[in-house]
């Protein structure tokens, strides 16, 4: 089973300029470390989407870090917001 | 002063045209930046008086460490606000804090009102008021084109100046510094109107030898390389501020369209990643910060028949984007670069614009007002129709841009609708939709900024809401900012400067503090802002928030009215406690 990340524009600096990538699904695993595990850096991560099949598959919903990824789950990060 | 116990204020009346240095040693304990600037404030302002009264003072003040280390580039205007009637803090960048330091000076006030239009030019040995008559009704960028063509010192200058809005008193008119930079908040640019001041040019031209050079390169290289190496900044250079268009949006952080919406349909298009794809052009850096965070986009412009354009190039940031483009549905780069363009050369705060033709274009959905008053149909989206709305509010076109020109709670005193006058405390409201942190962090505020406290930020990181929590974190850091603000840090670099490089640099160059003393001087300083405000009137106990904040969803759900006024009644507790504290 497979699940599919999707990064907005300025993560594509971690993965070769692509929007999104599959990966394995790791039972167990949480939609924060299956983010990490996919080359972006924990500290830059603002928070995680997932819009599911088992769910709603057009509503992406913010997960908080607790939340444990299963396969068809399509994933989205963002950046932490920046500014004075 | 680096290296003197002492702090050189430039004092300069207009009226009189006398001018006045004065070596204050009392001053010391204020640091620099704001807390010198609030103490200035403090024994200048009259309370008694309108703000824009001729007797009411301009303090700008730069601080401990202005240029002498990486990212250390603001200088702070302080007044009292036209827009609020209270606290008027300002900050802007450019060349403003190199001249200042470099001309000898580390605060300038101004009082009085100048018998015709004047400039101030201010160089080491010599100040001047001149006659600008021949400038009055021009816009900031012509203003400075011609100062440049008169003034000498090129290359080692700064010039500040207002455009129409600030000749015709538009009460949140800015102040542009060096084309690119501003004073853009709380109405410093209306101040200067009131006084017949069009503009000031600071020449900075001494040569400064460090003293323990060896110690302090060392503090110098171990900033700049965290400043440049690290990703700490490097998303400031990127895209800029405008990367936050996309996370927002997709949380539902965004206002749009006067906040009845958290979430912009067209998002996409005005997201950072537009900008950089289709518009950035050039990159540009305050003088003594190597990051280069101005984002400077052009946009092509009809200018006659026939295929006749223009390219036409301004600045950029986030802040500009939601004000004049989500908060009013305008849903294309092009279109928003063209509304900034219109602010800049009226010299009108961006945000304030924004928010208030925001109230404009629901007001007149709602038939509080006629398009006998607005003129023109306002509609979430029309730009053309926006381009000339701003006109009007920068020449006061009629009575309704009259009230528009005094912001909007003003104009929703006068034609209704303040359940969606989107302020804080009668300043217009930054682009954060993120919660209670901004919500309690803007009320609070002392400026009523979202950079006061950092609001919206704690409403990103903040795992768990927890009401004691916020409102500790909020107040903590209300006076930390004090204390960088004295410095005066651009607050991009605040993760960089934390207490110990902080103390690094300062000891460095002979100003020996302990972190004791940092506490201290946060603490000083924001116990004189709040003199300061209490003196003008302020009590933030009976400030009314609008509805609108707690009708649509944002960052973290709907937020909850009583639980807001909850927060800042026990953050008011806090403000008692400190005040009737004695200083440390």
């Amino acid at each position: 089973m497979k699940i599919t990340i999707g990064v907005s524009s300025w993560f594509k600096r971690y993965t070769g300029g692509l929007s999104s990538l599959e990966q394995e699904l790791h039972e167990g695993e949480t939609a924060w470390e299956a983010v990490v595990r996919a080359g972006i850096p924990m500290d830059e991560i603002g928070f995680i989407t997932v819009s599911a099949e088992r769910q709603q598959p057009d509503v992406e919903k913010r997960v908080d870090d607790s939340y444990v990824v299963a396969g068809g789950d399509a994933l989205k990060v963002y950046p932490m917001i920046i500014g004075g | 002063m680096i290296y003197e116990k002492y702090i050189r204020v430039l004092n300069i009346n207009l009226e009189t045209k006398k001018i006045r240095i004065d070596n204050r040693e009392d001053l010391v304990p204020y640091l620099g930046g704001v807390g010198v600037a609030s103490k200035l404030l403090e024994e200048n302002v009259k309370p008694e008086l309108d703000a824009l009264d001729e007797r009411q003072p301009i303090v700008f003040a730069i601080g401990a460490a202005s240029y002498i280390f990486p990212v250390v580039t603001k200088t702070v205007a302080m007044f009292r606000s036209p827009l609020t009637g209270e606290l008027g803090e300002s900050y802007a960048g450019g060349r403003m804090a190199l001249t200042l330091f470099l001309a000898g000076f580390d605060a300038i006030v101004i009082t009085g009102k100048a018998s015709k239009p004047s400039y101030i030019a201010i160089s080491r040995n010599n100040v001047q008021v001149k006659d600008a008559r021949a400038f009055w009704g021009m816009s900031s960028d012509e203003t400075g084109r011609a100062i440049r063509e008169r003034e000498p010192g090129g290359g080692k200058r700064s010039i500040i100046r207002i455009g129409p809005a600030g000749e015709n008193l538009v009460r949140y008119a800015s102040v542009c510094v060096d084309t690119y930079r501003h004073f853009g908040r709380l109405g410093l640019g209306t101040v200067f109107g009131s006084k017949n001041l069009k503009a000031i040019s600071i020449i900075g031209d001494r040569n400064l030898p460090i003293k323990n050079f060896k110690e302090y390169f060392k503090v110098y290289q171990e900033i700049y390389k965290r400043v440049t190496d690290t990703e700490i900044m490097a998303k400031y250079h990127d895209a800029g501020t405008p990367i936050n268009i996309e996370p927002l949006n997709a949380a539902g952080g965004l206002p749009t369209k006067n906040l009845r919406q958290g979430v912009f349909e067209h998002g996409e298009n005005i997201s950072g990643e537009a900008f950089a794809t289709k518009n950035l052009v050039r990159k540009m850096a305050c003088t003594g910060c190597p990051v280069g965070c101005i984002h400077i986009g052009q946009f092509r412009r009809e200018f006659d028949k026939g295929h006749e354009y223009e390219a036409v190039s301004v600045g950029y940031d986030y802040e500009l984007l939601f004000a004049l483009g989500s908060f009013l549905g305008v849903k294309t780069s092009d279109e928003i670069l063209s509304l900034i363009e219109v602010v800049e050369e009226m010299g009108m705060d961006a945000m304030s614009s924004g928010v208030v033709l925001g109230w404009a274009t629901e007001a007149f959905m709602k038939k509080l007002v006629t398009e006998e008053q607005t003129l023109v149909p306002l509609a979430f989206g029309n730009t053309a129709n926006y381009i000339k709305a701003l006109e009007y509010i920068a020449e006061g076109k009629n009575d309704f841009y009259k009230a528009l020109a005094q912001g909007v709670d003003k104009a929703s005193d006068l034609y209704g609708g303040k359940d969606f006058a989107m302020h804080f405390a009668k300043n217009e409201m930054a682009g954060y939709h993120t919660g209670y942190g901004m919500i309690l962090g803007s009320t609070v505020g002392a400026r009523h900024s979202h950079l006061c406290n950092g609001g919206y930020s704690l409403d990103q990181s903040m795992k768990e809401f927890n009401k004691e929590k916020l409102v500790d974190s909020i107040f903590a850091e209300e006076k930390e900012r004090c204390m960088l603000n004295s410095l005066i840090i651009c607050l991009f670099a605040r993760k960089v400067y934390d207490r110990k490089t902080i103390l690094a640099a300062l000891n460095s160059i002979d100003n020996n503090y302990t972190d004791e003393d940092l506490t201290a001087i946060g603490e000083r300083i924001y116990k004189t802002k709040l003199r300061i405000k209490k003196s003008l009137g302020f009590d933030q106990m009976s400030v009314k928030l609008p509805k609108r904040l707690f009708e649509t969803q944002g960052l973290n759900g709907l937020a909850e009215e009583s639980v807001a006024y909850e927060l800042i009644g026990m953050y008011n507790k806090k403000v008692e406690e400190l005040m009737a504290k004695e200083d440390a």
